[in-house]
């Protein structure tokens, strides 16, 4: 296991000045045909977040807030990581199917493949990080608890990085992966506490931990504490939960990455 | 003798598997539940530094295979690959473009995915631009190009990699004549540079202009492998007999499928006559000529047309029938017809002339000749003038 993640590791980081370029070139592909380009990339999340609000504090809510924390700006800060985890799930889960060429006609690292999806995705997330810490900077939010927003970038990016090496490495062997993915995210979504408050299912207690080790969750927390200028450390149970499913996530990731990596030419 | 690639004892079977699920728990807990088919078998050989190695067989004999498993793409069941030297692929030349971006940032693309840092493309850009030769087009989307110029583009890159040693899996089948051309031209270049080259080709043609030496491979086995001469003729022997049978086969099964031209069609007795109808190949100048034959029809065919072609020594044209029209249709049902063709009066001076003739269906998808420049010659008595035709011309001297 530790051989795999070792073999894993090694391949991303001695191409990471490929995987890098082909990140760039990745990101260009996906907006070359429009004119708009890049705008794309802003305009759904900004609708989303439009509708979201609109549906929620007004159709639901009736217009209130709750103290302190304008929903607007609380679901701005939870739904940031989601944009970038749904993304990642169906395109960085289908990275190396998307990509057989590089599996089958050439000789490519393929344990990058889903890193280059990974890094393309994330650089579109970053511009969405600065245009919504604007939006807070503007409101005057923003304390020195922000500087954790690194730290959860770091974990979001871990986290996907995780489940899209063992996805991708699924979905080559079998569509079937790729249709539960794409599943997946809408359930995950409403799973995640994204449009509503953790708080709030406090008293089902096995529902309530439940939720709260699932990692979205963590790192759509650390978001938000950091958005909000609270110190998400004091969370210890869930840090710890967070940190241990990690280290068996990419264990077991790279473990059955490793395992079919040598087939993946004769599938494809 | 150095050696490229050493292929010792490689054996590669794909695993056929009824389910793909069985696939993951077969590789997560090492259990066999899958049929096997072998793709190669036992192959064992060195490729030397410098050779020009044709890979001969026909289609699903593992040339592919045994391809991938050199430069990497894929790993052999048992046995061993070393290669000693750089190696490109040349699988397949138009795989990795992306169709929305630009000739010059799917260059990029391309030799990133080939593992070339993007400095040293910067610096060969212009050479491959220059060699691609696609004009401004290089600055437009791909998916813009025409399959011919997706291919120079691709060769293009794939050369430029500098390797030592450069697969090429059957990938000058695409592309124009110069295209083709060129390419091969700059193989040769990749020759004499002592590089080593491996070349999958279904053009018996190109292999045999091109290579040093050759492997033939028949359902996974090595059956021949050296100088390219005895393996080629080996080769080409197999084929020729493999044909027959088919057609043995064919045959035996009564299927309908044309076999050979002359199971449609066979033309006999093809003789020239002159006006009195005697067999001859000499005429005086100004008689008539006529070439007779008879011919079997033994399918039908629809619309037999036939034309002539008349040519002199230099077998320079003097005169073509008209082809095009449905009005020389010839009996084409079922059994035997006899033809005569009656060149009238020629006014052709002394000298010796070539005659052919053909016979096709309505769309040409069948043709069969019945005469291939069979000579004849003029002969007069009195001289006439000199050149090939005589044309009547009268004066007037006032």
């Amino acid at each position: 296991m530790f051989r795999s993640l070792a073999a894993v590791v090694g391949t991303n980081v001695r191409h990471a000045g490929q995987t890098f370029h082909m990140a760039l070139i990745e990101l260009k592909k996906t907006y070359a045909s429009s004119s708009l380009g890049l705008v794309w990339a802003a305009v759904k999340p900004t609708l989303f977040i439009l509708v979201y609000w609109f549906g929620i504090q007004f159709g639901i809510r009736g217009g209130k807030d709750d103290p302190g924390e304008p929903f607007l700006l609380w679901l701005i800060a939870g739904i940031l990581p989601w944009f970038f985890i749904s993304e990642c799930l169906v395109q960085g889960g289908t990275s190396i199917r998307r990509h057989r060429h590089l599996v089958t006609k050439a000789v490519f690292p393929v344990a990058t493949i889903p890193t280059i999806t990974e890094i393309s995705l994330f650089l579109v997330h970053l511009g969405l990080l600065v245009a919504a810490t604007v939006v807070f900077a503007v409101t005057g939010r923003l304390t020195w608890a922000f500087l954790q927003i690194f730290y959860g970038a770091v974990c979001l990016f871990l986290l996907m990085w995780v489940l899209d090496l063992f996805f991708s490495a699924l979905v080559v062997v079998s569509r079937d992966f790729e249709y539960f993915l794409k599943s997946a995210v809408q359930v995950l979504f409403w799973l995640s506490p994204i449009l509503w408050r953790v708080d709030r299912i406090r008293e089902y207690r096995w529902l309530y931990w439940i939720v709260r080790a699932n990692p979205i969750s963590y790192v759509i927390e650390v978001y938000r504490d950091a958005f909000f200028g609270r110190v998400c450390f004091v969370h210890t149970a869930q840090l710890a939960c967070f940190w241990a499913e990690m280290i068996v996530g990419v264990l077991l990731a790279c473990f059955v990455y490793k395992r079919l990596e040598g087939e993946f030419a004769d599938i494809l | 003798m150095e050696a490229a690639v050493t292929v010792s004892h490689l054996s590669k079977q794909y695993k056929l598997y009824s389910s793909p699920l069985r696939r993951i728990t077969d590789s997560l807990f090492g259990t066999k539940s899958y049929q096997e088919f072998t793709a190669l078998d036992d192959i064992d050989l060195v490729f030397p530094k410098g050779e020009v190695i044709g890979i001969l067989g026909k289609n699903g004999s593992g040339k592919s295979t045994l391809l991938k498993i050199i430069t990497g793409v894929t790993r052999p069941t048992t046995g061993s690959v070393t290669v000693n030297g750089r190696i490109a692929a040349m699988l397949e030349l138009t795989a990795g473009f992306d169709p929305e971006l630009t000739g010059i940032e799917n260059i990029y693309l391309k030799a990133l995915s080939m593992g070339i840092p993007r400095e040293d493309i910067k610096e060969r850009l212009d050479d491959i631009i220059s060699f691609a030769d696609i004009g401004e087009h290089i600055h437009e989307p791909v998916r813009t190009y025409s399959s011919g110029m997706k291919s120079r583009l691709g060769f293009a890159v794939s050369v430029h990699v500098d390797p030592d040693i450069l697969v090429v899996d059957e990938v000058l089948a695409v592309g124009d004549d110069v295209f083709r051309l060129k390419c091969i031209e700059r193989m040769k270049q990749f020759r004499q540079q002592g590089k080593t080259i491996l070349f999958v080709s279904h053009s018996l043609f190109t292999v045999k202009a091109f290579c040093t030496m050759g492997l033939w491979l028949k359902e996974g086995k090595q059956m021949a492998y050296g100088e390219l001469g005895p393996v080629m003729r080996q080769y080409e022997l197999f084929l020729k007999e493999e044909k027959a049978r088919t057609v043995k086969v064919r045959r035996a099964e009564g299927k309908d499928a044309p076999v050979e031209k002359s199971d449609i069609l066979a033309v006999r007795h093809v003789r020239l006559l002159n006006e009195i109808g005697e067999e001859t190949d000499t005429f005086a100048c100004g008689e008539d000529v006529t070439v007779a034959f008879e011919y079997e029809v033994k399918r039908p065919i629809d619309h037999l047309n036939f034309g002539i072609t008349l040519r002199d020594a230099e077998e320079r044209e003097l005169f073509l029938s008209e082809r095009r029209g449905q009005a020389q249709a010839l009996h084409a049902e079922p059994g035997v017809h006899t033809m005569r063709i009656t060149l009238k009066k020629p006014n052709l001076l002394n000298g010796r002339y070539l005659l052919s003739g053909e016979l096709w269906d309505n769309d040409s998808t069948f043709y069969v000749g019945f005469c291939n420049k069979r000579p004849f010659t003029m002969v007069s008595e009195s001289y006439l003038g000199s050149g090939v035709v005589r044309f009547e011309y009268e004066f007037q001297n006032d």
